[in-house]
């Protein structure tokens, strides 16, 4: 066969033999072995120790020999050396400082591939390809194809919101992957901000925060999911305000995903928010009738199971928040009725679907959950939502708490006004108008009521 | 196979190869021992792809053949056994043992799929006792590094640039401390043509499990040890056992360059008084520093030993001491201390020192020419 690389050899010739040997045998005697030199009949192949040498010279050459000669023909004598993969340090360090002459120095090559892919966070699942489109995240999927064809130079910071299971992360990691696949020298760090934190109070622990400083701040794509978590936590914040700095000065791309847009994150420090707002803000939100149908075709060519239109509008009417839960639903019917072999009409499909469709959804909120709710969500203390006073940071969260104890439990203006400190009925009425008026022209309330919706009901 | 041996020569051979022996998961067969009769004796074999082990014991040979036998199992059964003959028979994949009153089988796996362990046929490049060898090991061990950061520095190095003047060298180092041993080969048989396997270093890096292995093979008899290499594999032939293994590849440090020459003040202290001081200061020493401190004073004629804890307390003692040159105080890791006390293996040792920040020498006091042979340096915390 002509044109053949050593590799792509040794690889069909290890394809052969992992046909007749255990999979522990071969996983011991045969990882780490390569080709080192081949001429016209003979073949050298390096082992990483003495002792899968012995074995591969005594019990497997029959094999090895053979599957060489059956891809390459020739192929008369193989013999083995003990060699360890990693190449010789000298070459490698010369070919590293020929290609990457701006690679800082003193890092070692080893670490280097190891660097890649960082941790194996990024899960390959995650791409572009598979992520369905509509009007609900178009700008967001724009923005993060642009930043992963130009990272650092557009959309810096770009921050993505959007409720649970709406694709952020799937957003998120596939910038990751474009980018590696592009070019998988770059170094990317994907972390939740909770691992930044425990990363952080680790390091400050083992007294290593030079260490953890270094390790942040020489990469090349910073993405942190939920960055919202962060809220709070003081020391982190600062911390991470200055990796922010320091990458955003050398044009280094930050990505960041969090449930609410950056002026909605309470407890955040100003200096952050205002980075944040700094570049390119996109939200992904609940996708529309016919993005759902979409996600359902797509998930269901995945898994390669056919599932008749009326049963997949029945799943996207059904399911209208959450796009994961709309392919969990997708799942189950096509794994019970595949399990079963029923046929995924309408009818098996409602009765799959019966259990997750008719769950109590709204359980019994009382008004002091929604004032509790509030009072979380915009961190004001219920005291001074029921009190008299008309701060404007307190304002905003009352008239909200009198809108969702109108439509949420639909109690009576009078008694909601009774229960936020004895107010007038008119104010109520006027809170609640105001709000609904808002939330026709002001996209980000509703994410807001939506997330406070959410606290709710779960 | 069928044969008969005594229990005795049984369990100390399997004492032996049990040690190599780890849980494996990948090849569950390494967790067994190989059972191969071999001209006339019975070989015991074991491995971790690592190093290797064959051990021969006598016994009367009635059948050839092989099997394996699960390492843990065989070997605590043997033990609990009377010191009797034991009669082996293999029958099919299972081994029947009687002894004594107990009657036995046990279920083996197929000796076909026992990795081998590679053979070396060369010249030995060193034959020399046992005995010293063990004694060396024993000196250098603790200070091999555990950590797996630099890997050429968790193996005891043997260096044999000087044979011409007789002499082997093993160190030991975890960048904190460094013991070094020289062994004099009067009377030891040198094949200096199989020095050029080693190629321009004349050295090799032996890997710590091994090199404690080794030490825990040898015994105290008068016994020659074989040392022999190939590429990447080094073989410790003592007659009835051999230990292979592989070596570990990399530069090691050019530790000479840190040992100072020169130095300021010199104590000489009881090595047991000394141990015995430091250990009680240990008490009161910082948990995460174990930091003691030494101070030694020409006048005074002692060395101070102190330590103090804020929550704990503090401690101070004085030793007897012959003090040389200026005053000093360093500050040490109690631990690395008292392994060097522990490895100069000798009564009075020399504390050489020049300040706060530089490496301390621990040697053997007094001018006797054998005891020349060994050093352990530590370095200070610094304040």
């Amino acid at each position: 066969m002509p044109n053949i690389t050593d590799e792509q050899l040794w690889q069909a010739v290890l394809g052969e033999v992992e046909l007749s040997v255990s999979k522990a045998n071969f996983t011991t005697w045969l990882k780490n072995t390569f080709i080192v030199s081949k001429d016209d009949n003979e073949v050298v192949v390096a082992v990483p120790n003495a002792f899968a040498k012995e074995w591969l010279e005594n019990k497997y050459h029959k094999f090895i020999l053979e599957a060489l000669q059956n891809i390459s023909g020739k192929i008369e004598k193989v013999s083995y050396v003990i060699k360890t993969a990693s190449p010789d340090p000298k070459k490698f360090n010369k070919i590293n400082s020929q290609k990457e002459g701006s690679r800082v120095d003193g890092v070692t090559p080893f670490s280097q591939s190891a660097d890649n892919g960082f941790d194996g966070i990024l899960n390959p699942n995650y791409i572009f390809e598979n992520f369905v489109i509509g009007s609900n995240n178009e700008l967001a999927h724009a923005a993060c194809v642009a930043v992963s064809k130009n990272p650092g130079k557009v959309y810096n910071p770009l921050f993505i919101y959007g409720g649970v299971g709406l694709g952020k992360t799937h957003l998120l990691q596939s910038i990751g992957n474009e980018i590696l696949k592009n070019d998988p020298r770059k170094k990317i760090k994907y972390a939740s901000s909770e691992k930044f934190t425990n990363e952080l109070v680790s390091a400050i622990k083992n007294r290593g925060t030079k260490a953890f400083k270094d390790v942040y701040r020489e990469i090349d794509i910073l993405i942190i999911d939920d960055i919202q978590f962060i809220a709070g936590k003081e020391k982190t914040q600062e911390e991470f305000f200055h990796t922010f700095n320091t990458l955003y000065e050398n044009e280094k791309q930050i990505i960041l995903s969090s449930d609410r847009p950056p002026n909605a994150i309470p407890a955040l420090e100003e200096r952050l928010r205002s980075r944040f707002e700094g570049g390119m803000i996109a939200d992904v939100s609940a996708p529309d009738m016919e993005t759902r149908l979409a996600i359902l075709k797509v998930k269901m060519t995945e898994k390669n199971f056919e599932v008749p239109d009326e049963s997949l509008k029945y799943i996207a009417s059904c399911f209208q928040k959450n796009v994961r839960e709309l392919q969990g639903a997708m799942s189950k019917v096509a794994a019970t009725c595949q399990f079963h072999g029923l046929e995924p009409n309408l009818d098996n499909t409602k009765k799959i679907l019966a259990d997750l469709v008719i769950r109590p959804l709204k359980k019994a909120i009382t008004p002091k959950d929604i004032i509790s709710a509030i009072s979380g969500f915009y961190d004001v203390s219920t005291q001074n939502i029921i009190k008299k006073g008309r701060k404007k940071e307190i304002v905003k969260p009352r008239q909200m708490a009198m809108y969702l104890m109108r439509t949420e439990i639909k109690s009576s203006y009078p008694n909601i006004g009774e229960r936020l400190g004895g107010r007038d009925h008119t104010t109520v009425m006027h809170a609640v108008e105001k709000i609904k008026n808002d939330l026709e022209n002001n996209k980000a309330l509703e994410q807001e009521i939506n997330l406070i919706k959410e606290k709710l009901y779960t | 196979m069928e044969l008969t041996c005594t229990q005795e020569n049984l369990n100390k051979a399997l004492n032996i190869i049990g040690r190599v022996v780890n849980k494996n998961t990948t090849l569950p067969i390494l967790d067994n021992v190989l059972m191969e009769t071999e001209k006339g004796r019975l070989k015991l074999s074991s491995t971790n792809l690592e190093m290797g082990i064959n051990c021969w014991i006598g016994g009367k040979i009635i059948k050839e053949g092989k099997i394996t036998i699960p390492t843990r199992l065989f070997s605590s059964f043997i033990g609990g056994l009377p010191n009797q003959n034991i009669e082996i028979r293999q029958v099919g994949e299972s081994l029947k043992l009687s002894c004594g009153n107990y009657r036995t089988e046990i279920k083996g796996l197929s000796a076909e799929d026992f990795p081998l362990i590679p053979k070396i046929k060369a010249d030995p490049i060193v034959e020399i006792k046992s005995l010293l060898i063990k004694e060396a090991l024993i000196q250098v061990l603790p200070s091999v590094s555990l950590s797996e950061s630099r890997p050429e520095i968790t193996g005891v190095f043997m260096d044999f640039s000087q044979l011409d003047k007789n002499k082997l060298v093993l160190a030991a180092t975890d960048s904190y401390r460094l013991a070094e041993r020289s062994i004099d080969l009067n009377g030891a048989k040198i094949n200096k043509e199989g020095l050029n396997l080693l190629g321009e270093k004349k050295s090799l890096i032996v890997p710590r499990n091994t090199a404690q292995e080794l030490s825990r093979i040898l015994d105290n008899s008068d016994g020659e040890l074989k040392i022999i290499l190939s590429e990447n594999q080094i073989l410790f032939d003592c007659g009835s056992v051999n230990l292979i293994s592989r070596l570990i590849e990399g530069q090691y440090p050019d530790y000479q360059q840190i040992i100072p020459t020169i130095f300021k003040s010199e104590a000489v202290v009881d090595n047991g008084e000394f141990q015995k001081a430091i250990k009680i200061s240990s008490l009161f020493s910082d948990l995460k520093t174990n930091s003691v401190s030494l101070k030694a004073d020409e006048k005074s004629k002692t060395v101070e030993i102190k330590a103090e804890t804020g929550e704990v307390g503090k401690n101070s003692s004085k030793v007897a001491a012959q003090i040389k040159g200026e005053k000093v105080e360093i500050v040490f890791n109690h631990r690395y201390l008292v392994d060097g006390l522990n490895s100069v293996n000798a009564e009075e040792v020399a504390l050489k020192m020049n300040d706060s920040s530089s490496p301390v020498v621990l040697s053997a006091a007094g001018g006797k020419e054998g005891k020349k042979d060994f050093l352990y340096l530590i370095m200070p915390i610094r304040g």
